[in-house]
């Protein structure tokens, strides 16, 4: 019985090899507990193997696996998102080596480890997972090879080299698949891991959010202008969200913002909202990938004139999603840094909105701000008046004082120091007591320009908020108190803005300061961007892209033609291959030689018997014509002169003969050169 | 050389007209330190050859004529009890000698057969528990009927192996048959044929002829030759390891016999019916011409030149 047949040793110990492989990135999220299971089932299977215990019972199979359901549930709680499935998947897949009792099981245990190695990209997608994943495949084909070989072989590596062997061979197949078979969206959706924590802008900002945000070095997005318009530093702010509502402690959203209803997603909406926007001077173009934030809004540069067509934006100028970004996404925007916005007025209830504030909080910041703005000329000077107050008295740091109940009052007065968030909210705050409409705009400021390859990343340690105010005639404006205090944080980031004890508690990675592991740092970011965008991020804009720019367009017959002359052409390359492999080797010159002088002879008419000496064939050939008799003679001679007296000086002599060889053509009179 | 070896050959060719290739390759068996069997039918000149052979060489010969009721003993010797030395005393048989003309060996037991072969593969003889030496150069020239002939005990494999080589004489041609019809009984002259080569010279013949060159290429063409014979289906068995070394032997003394210092496919091809003939086919009975077709295929379908 061919599914009873004996698991051999090599094959039963590739599997392990492979579970061990397949199990290990998912150490991250599947309990521990996992593997002291797996190392329990690998005794037990190891003890069937050398015959010491029997394979376990129905009734313990069935108890195992309640046990290991019930471990699942503790673990991870009632709630069944798609860990839990996978980690149910794992336990399954282990428990499965118990069962294990013929050939037949093995291949159903082998393909659905093909299954659970795949599970491995819901948690990693980065090119290291890729790479990981191979090493999954190679492991399983080669488990694969060892099952369809004898009992008898218990060699270990063979398998391994030929299951490379087989996968390396399925490259270009590949390739061709991954290029040219059209892009549908996924057919089954994951559902998002929402306990998954994102490092991010979160939708409301109290003091110390970002402060603690800026002590992280992940990426938030990754940018690539065009035409290398790059704008200058002081214009590099870029707007996530906008702050509208203030309940004394925390900033968010007004509802309004809050309502993705409200922004506009169609063609028509979109105009109206167009004509409050008053675009001056010359656009910059760029694409932005981001990465997954777990939110819908996306970050631009203000403000975005044009973007891509899925995206909606809303009434305050933001660019919004209408799902959460829970995987990588790209989109281009083009956008004119230097505008005006609302210039023509607020409507009532915008008005109201953005001079909102929380009744009793803060009594002495308002009464100061009602002071200044009688004694003030302007709302500009008033502006500036409190600007020059930050630079007179403020410092720019990580670990602010804590603040009291009345946040803006003790940081106007009292602490004067703290990091952006509470210039932010303070200078916006002291704006809306003054009756000057003003909100909080959260972002970030500043990129890094990554010199391997063209692109500019923004970190969660630039992550900034800021301030815009509306004044009469010339709408939304732009202030940013922290430039006030320390002015370096717009030009050169945060670390030449921070003191060094500050500084020091920034996230920046192993080495840093290392000029070689730096400059490897950037070479790994560049490579990763350049993996999501051209292998994750192959979607079918890309591929028709990419097909228009190899094929010329993407029909179908386009694809086909490409991959069948593809085929043709390996096929011609294979059969070119063989012939070459398969062309007359001469071990001896004097052969080669000796076969010139025989294919001009067969072209003449004349062959050689294969047992013909070249000396009996000039004897035979010299009786039909005695003149290539004589040549042929002095042929042969030369011939084994050469081939067996190895004299090499008759070589010369050989080859000049045989390239000067012209034979009669066999005349049909000589058809009697056999008697 | 050459002059050397077409003087004997002319010298012998008085006695045995019109068959210089066979005299020739007789000689080279000789020259090659190798023992040669003559196969043919009975008055066709083997006799002849083999005298006219060990007088030219100017070795001691001794004839024996095998017969269905000979004796180890009469070949290797005795020992006779001397009466008046009170002891026995050897009476060394004809084997002690330089050249043994064994005449129609199958015509004896196989008992007698093993006796000569035993000689003629060690070069010595045990009488009585005495190992005795025989005599140096020592050749064994042995002529037998056709298997097909009337009370002929057929000589076993591993015996003919003990041969280098195995000719048959053929009938002559006509002129060559006119000849000697006019010229009478060639058996008188035998008398008179003069010796051309020392004893002593044949080691020398054989320490140059092992100087003979063969190239890579020759090797090569002689392996693809056994490969085939232990390929084919049609051999009954391939060529033996020793059967190769034997004819690389003899093709290198032929060489040198024809003034070359290598060896030349057409060598190889002259001698291989000679020197495998009797190593590949040798059981079948009156298979001459069987045998003479495997050679013929053996030759036509190797090819010669390397591919």
């Amino acid at each position: 019985m061919a599914d009873r047949e004996q698991v051999s040793r090599a094959a039963l110990a590739w599997l392990l090899a492979a579970q061990v492989i397949i199990l290990l990135p998912h150490s991250v999220h599947a309990p521990l507990w996992l593997w002291a299971v797996w190392l329990w089932v690998v005794l037990w299977r190891w003890q069937i193997f050398r015959g010491a215990w029997g394979f376990p019972s129905l009734v313990l199979r069935v108890g195992m696996m309640a046990v290991l359901g019930g471990g699942l549930l503790l673990s991870y709680g009632v709630k069944f998102d798609m860990t839990a499935m996978v980690g149910l998947l794992l336990a399954g897949f282990v428990l499965k080596l118990l069962e294990l009792k013929g050939r037949r099981d093995l291949l159903v245990t082998i393909y659905l480890g093909y299954f659970v190695a795949a599970t491995q990209f819901l948690f990693h997608l980065g090119p290291l997972a890729g790479l990981y994943g191979s090493l999954s495949l190679i492991a399983l084909t080669a488990t694969l090879v060892a099952a369809n070989q004898s009992l008898l072989s218990h060699r270990f590596w063979p398998s391994f080299r030929q299951a490379s062997i087989l996968l390396a061979q399925a490259v270009p197949l590949m390739l061709v698949l991954f290029l040219a078979v059209p892009r549908t969206g996924a057919l089954w959706s994951v559902p998002s891991d929402e306990r998954a924590a994102m490092t991010g802008i979160s939708n409301s900002m109290s003091p110390g959010d970002i402060g603690a945000l800026a002590q992280s070095n992940a990426l938030a997005f990754r940018v690539t202008f065009d035409e290398g318009a790059v704008p200058p530093p002081e214009d590099r702010y870029w707007r996530g969200l906008v702050f509208s509502y203030f309940d004394g402690r925390q900033w968010r959203p007004s509802r309004r913002q809050e309502a993705p209803e409200l922004a506009n997603w169609d063609r028509a909406s979109t105009a109206q909202w167009r004509k409050l926007l008053d675009p001056v001077g010359s656009p910059v173009s760029y694409s932005v990938m981001l990465e997954p934030t777990g939110q819908r809004w996306l970050f631009a540069l203000p403000a975005p004139t044009d973007w891509d067509d899925a995206l909606g934006i809303g009434h305050e100028m933001r660019l919004l999603r209408r799902e959460p970004v829970q995987q990588r996404m790209a989109y281009q925007v083009t956008s004119h840094t230097d505008y005006r916005f609302q210039a023509g007025g607020l409507a009532n209830w915008e008005r109201e909105q953005e001079l909102q504030l929380p009744q009793d909080f803060n009594p002495q910041t308002r009464a100061r701000a009602r002071q200044w703005a009688q004694e003030a000329g302007s709302e500009q000077m008033l502006i500036n008046r409190l600007l020059a107050h930050y630079r007179a008295h403020f410092r720019y740091t990580l670990r602010p004082q804590t603040l009291g109940r009345n946040t803006v009052d003790d940081f106007l007065w009292q602490s004067q120091e703290g990091f952006c968030e509470h210039f932010a909210s303070s200078f916006v705050f002291f704006m809306r007591a003054a009756g000057i409409p003003a909100r909080v705009v959260v972002g970030y400021l500043g990129a890094t320009q990554n010199p391997v390859e063209d692109y500019w990343s923004v970190r969660q340690r630039d992550a900034h908020a800021w301030a815009e105010v509306w004044l009469r005639g010339r709408g939304w404006v732009r202030f940013d108190p922290t430039a006030a205090v320390a002015p370096e944080r717009v030009e050169g980031g945060l670390d030449s803005s921070l003191s060094s004890t500050d500084a020091q508690m920034l996230e920046r990675g192993f080495g840093a300061n290392l000029a070689l592991v730096q400059r490897l740092q950037l070479r790994w970011d560049a490579f990763n961007y350049q993996w999501h965008r051209w292998v994750l991020g192959y979607d079918q804009d890309q591929q028709s892209q990419f097909l228009e720019d190899w094929l010329g367009g993407d029909e179908l017959w386009r694809i086909a033609l490409a991959v069948m002359s593809a085929g043709a052409m390996l096929v011609l390359g294979l059969l070119l291959s063989i012939l070459w492999r398969q062309r007359p080797q001469y071990a001896y010159p004097a052969d080669r030689q000796w076969a010139r002088v025989e294919r001009k002879l067969k072209r003449a008419g004349w062959t050689r018997q294969p047992g013909e000496t070249p000396r009996s064939l000039a004897h035979r050939l010299g009786r039909s014509s005695p003149s290539l008799g004589r040549t042929l003679a002095h042929i042969a001679q030369l011939y084994e002169l050469v081939s067996y007296a190895d004299n090499r000086s008759a070589l010369a002599e050989l080859r000049a003969e045989a390239s000067g060889f012209r034979p009669p053509k066999r005349s049909l009179s000589g058809a009697n050169e056999y008697l | 050389m050459r002059d050397f070896v077409q003087a004997i050959v002319n010298e012998i060719s008085q006695v045995l007209l019109g068959k210089e290739d066979k005299i020739k390759l007789a000689l080279a068996c000789l020259l090659s330190d190798g023992h040669l069997l003559i196969e043919d039918l009975p008055g066709m000149g083997k006799t002849t050859l083999s005298h006219a052979l060990a007088r030219v060489m100017g070795l001691s010969y001794q004839r024996v004529q095998f017969t269905s009721d000979m004796l180890p003993a009469d070949i290797i010797g005795v020992s006779v009890f001397d009466r008046d030395k009170g002891r026995f005393s050897f009476h060394p048989g004809p084997v002690f000698t330089q050249l043994l003309l064994a005449d129609e060996i199958n015509r004896t037991t196989p008992k007698t057969q093993s006796a000569l072969l035993e000689a003629m593969e060690e070069r010595q003889v045990t009488v009585e528990g005495e190992t005795r030496k025989l005599e140096e150069p020592f050749f064994v020239i042995a002529t037998q009927n056709p298997l097909s002939q009337m009370g002929t005990f057929p000589l076993p494999e591993s015996q003919l192996d003990r041969f280098l080589m195995r000719i048959s004489l053929g009938y002559p041609s006509a002129d060559a048959e006119r000849e000697m019809l006019l010229g009478g009984d060639p058996r008188r002259q035998l008398a008179s044929l003069t010796p051309r080569l020392k004893p002593a010279q044949l080691p020398k013949i054989k320490q140059a002829a092992e100087q003979v060159k063969t190239s890579d290429s020759l090797l090569d063409y002689l392996q693809r030759l056994i490969h085939h014979t232990r390929q084919s289906p049609d051999f009954p068995s391939g060529l033996s390891p020793r059967g190769a070394l034997a004819l690389l032997r003899v093709a290198k003394t032929w060489a040198f016999m024809h003034g070359r210092s290598y060896v030349i496919a057409e060598d190889l091809q002259t001698l291989i019916p000679s020197v495998v003939g009797h190593r590949i086919a040798p059981s079948s009975a009156g298979s001459e011409s069987h045998e003479h077709t495997l050679i013929t295929e053996l030759l036509n379908a190797v090819d010669v030149v390397g591919a």
